[in-house]
């Protein structure tokens, strides 16, 4: 995208006084930033949404330093679930529908064919707490690292690691008692117990 | 790939950015940079640009290692709220008895004296435990504190109390209890208690968890505070997982307790797989794997010392302060990297763990409910489990 020689971390560590580099971290960065927000949002969302976590970021980028890694995606995406909250909090909720302030559900069943599946996942995800839901979606859907995960949501490795470990666990579990098949109106009955719980 | 790894893969595709919203971004965020351009750098913005500049990566998060370990006093804001709770989860343990109940007696004596009080549902009765790591001078070795650990399991072992019986060597119960309470930086006030019971027959069959309330200004970055409370879970099949695979306590029970034959298996761990895909050292993993085990499964005192015996291969481990908590317990300190582990090495018990995130993470960015970023947020996030129980009981869940 960029022919800048320059290291995340040393475009990070330039920010507070040379704010122009977030354009270079935006021309790196803004495909996997939408990315991550349209698999949560929609991509029509992310779309409008995608500015914000780099604008974001710009007012944030002094307290800041990369992973280890080198990559900003982490601290993107961490700035990236602040800014998709927001948004979720401030749409109008529909009339009987309950809320998720971390997912717009219809963008995630728009991506599986078969209803069975999408009841499924919506089985695995909420029995997470909405941490360890992000937790195992930066792993899952993002491909970070756990390392990375854990920077994205400020935590330990060795938190992240551990209650991953402990998600995926219980998501498992839950799948494994719903059985290949995953009735829809078991699904809405569990997914509207949890949430308003 | 499970049928988890499945779903989440098969719901990852996504169409790209287009090139009109690329550019319709572009222009909204250097018209930001314009704006910030032409306000003036505040001097403590300077400050960090400096000290940053310079100082990245590793050295930090090792600061933040430090700070984690070396801290003088650490203890939880919240005192305990009532002097029959702190030891009410351990009152259950005294009338069934866990394997490390006989080396306590200070907190059996404070437990007996619970009144046994329903639970009301939704609620939990579980104070926040108090505790504090003082900074002693030592000259142990991390390896050595391991070794006494795998000791003093061995000791736990060949006392074992009436109630649960070991049968070839394995606690012989009907479930195994967890409780643990957790708190993080970025959550001040938050405390997370939970208690599990996973059955013999290889379900959780009741769970019970709860959040203290928090701040609404805090909302937004800790979740909403509410209690999640007590419900009974007639889950699908539970119980360690190793390698994205659950085990029967029966499959687990029959793993090998030889140290060189149970880290391979060990090793399978999915997790550990994607983090060598990353060039990360799978070798850091064991240190939480440790953790995992002895603190959420039914792990058999003869799996207890094997555990130890491979974490004492584990390099760079370091050994910290005393700990201790308001439930009478001691333990030390070990830490890696930002994460450390308090072990009561006279029965191979994990205590507490704690997390530093490195200074400056996300966790100091968070936006409030307003919009505006979080400006009082700690800087860095540190995380504390305090493990107040694990172990094999024959009681019938209280949920």
């Amino acid at each position: 995208m960029t022919g800048d020689p320059r290291s995340d971390g040393e475009l990070i560590a330039g920010l507070p006084r040379q704010p122009e580099l977030m354009g270079v971290l935006y021309e790196r960065h803004a495909p996997a930033v939408f990315r991550y927000l349209a698999r949560r949002a929609g991509p029509p969302a992310a779309e409008d949404l995608l500015s914000e976590v780099f604008i974001a970021a710009l007012s944030a980028s002094s307290r800041v330093v990369a992973h280890d890694s080198g990559s900003a995606l982490p601290w993107l995406y961490g700035i990236g679930l602040n800014v998709l909250r927001r948004h979720f909090r401030q749409q109008e909720p529909a009339p009987g529908v309950t809320r998720d302030f971390g997912m717009d559900w219809d963008a995630v069943d728009d991506r599986l064919d078969a209803w069975a599946e999408r009841g499924r996942l919506r089985v695995a995800l909420t029995v997470l707490a909405d941490s360890d839901r992000e937790l195992l979606l930066l792993v899952g859907w993002e491909g970070l690292s756990q390392a990375e995960a854990a920077t994205a949501l400020g935590i330990s490795q060795g938190a992240a690691r551990v209650r991953l470990h402990r998600a995926r666990k219980r998501a498992l579990s839950a799948l494994e008692k719903l059985g290949p098949g995953g009735p829809d109106t078991h699904v809405t009955t569990l997914y509207t117990k949890e949430q308003a719980s | 790939m499970n049928p988890l790894d499945d779903l989440i893969s098969s719901s990852s595709g996504v169409p790209g950015v287009t090139p009109d919203g690329l550019g319709r971004g572009r222009t909204a965020l250097d018209g930001a940079i314009a704006t910030r351009g032409r306000q003036e750098l505040p001097t403590r913005q300077k400050a960090a640009a400096h000290w940053f500049g310079g100082l990245r990566g590793k050295a930090i998060i090792s600061v933040a290692g430090v700070a984690a370990v070396a801290a003088a006093v650490t203890v939880i804001a919240l005192p305990p709220t009532s002097a029959h709770t702190a030891g009410r989860p351990l009152a259950d343990s005294s009338a069934k008895p866990t394997v490390k109940a006989p080396a306590k007696p200070t907190v059996k004596a404070s437990a007996a004296k619970a009144p046994a009080k329903p639970k009301p549902v939704g609620q939990t009765s579980i104070s926040p435990v108090t505790y504090s790591i003082t900074a002693t001078k030592t000259d142990v070795t991390a390896a050595y504190v391991f070794a006494q650990a795998a000791k003093g399991t061995q000791a736990a072992q060949e006392t074992p109390d009436g109630n649960v019986p070991l049968v070839n060597g394995w606690p012989n119960a009907t479930y195994w209890y967890t409780v643990e309470q957790g708190t993080s930086s970025t959550c001040p006030g938050l405390v997370d208690t939970s208690e599990s019971w996973l059955a013999k027959s290889g379900a959780v069959v009741a769970e019970n968890e709860s959040n203290r309330p928090i701040k609404a200004s805090n909302i937004s970055q800790c979740g909403s505070g509410i209690t999640l409370g007590a419900y009974p879970v007639s889950g699908g099949p539970s119980g360690p997982m190793i390698g994205g695979q659950i085990y029967t306590w029966a499959q687990f029970a029959a793993l090998p307790t030889d140290p060189a034959k149970l880290w391979p298996i060990l090793q399978a761990d999915e997790s550990v797989g994607v983090a060598a895909q990353k060039g990360e050292p799978e070798q850091d993993f064991l240190f939480q794997t440790i953790n995992i085990l002895l603190t959420s499964d039914p792990v058999s005192p003869a799996m207890r010392m094997a555990l130890f015996e491979l974490a004492e291969k584990i390099p760079g481990v370091t050994v910290g302060g005393t700990y201790t908590d308001s439930l009478g317990r001691t333990g030390i300190a070990v830490s890696q990297g930002s994460d450390t582990l308090v072990i009561d090495t006279s029965n191979g018990q994990v205590l507490a763990a704690f997390g530093a995130a490195p200074p400056l993470s996300p966790g100091c960015v968070r936006v409030s409910m307003s919009g505006t970023p979080g400006a009082t947020c700690a800087v860095g996030g540190a995380s504390t489990t305090v493990y107040i129980s694990a172990g094999p009981v024959n009681s019938e869940p209280h949920v």
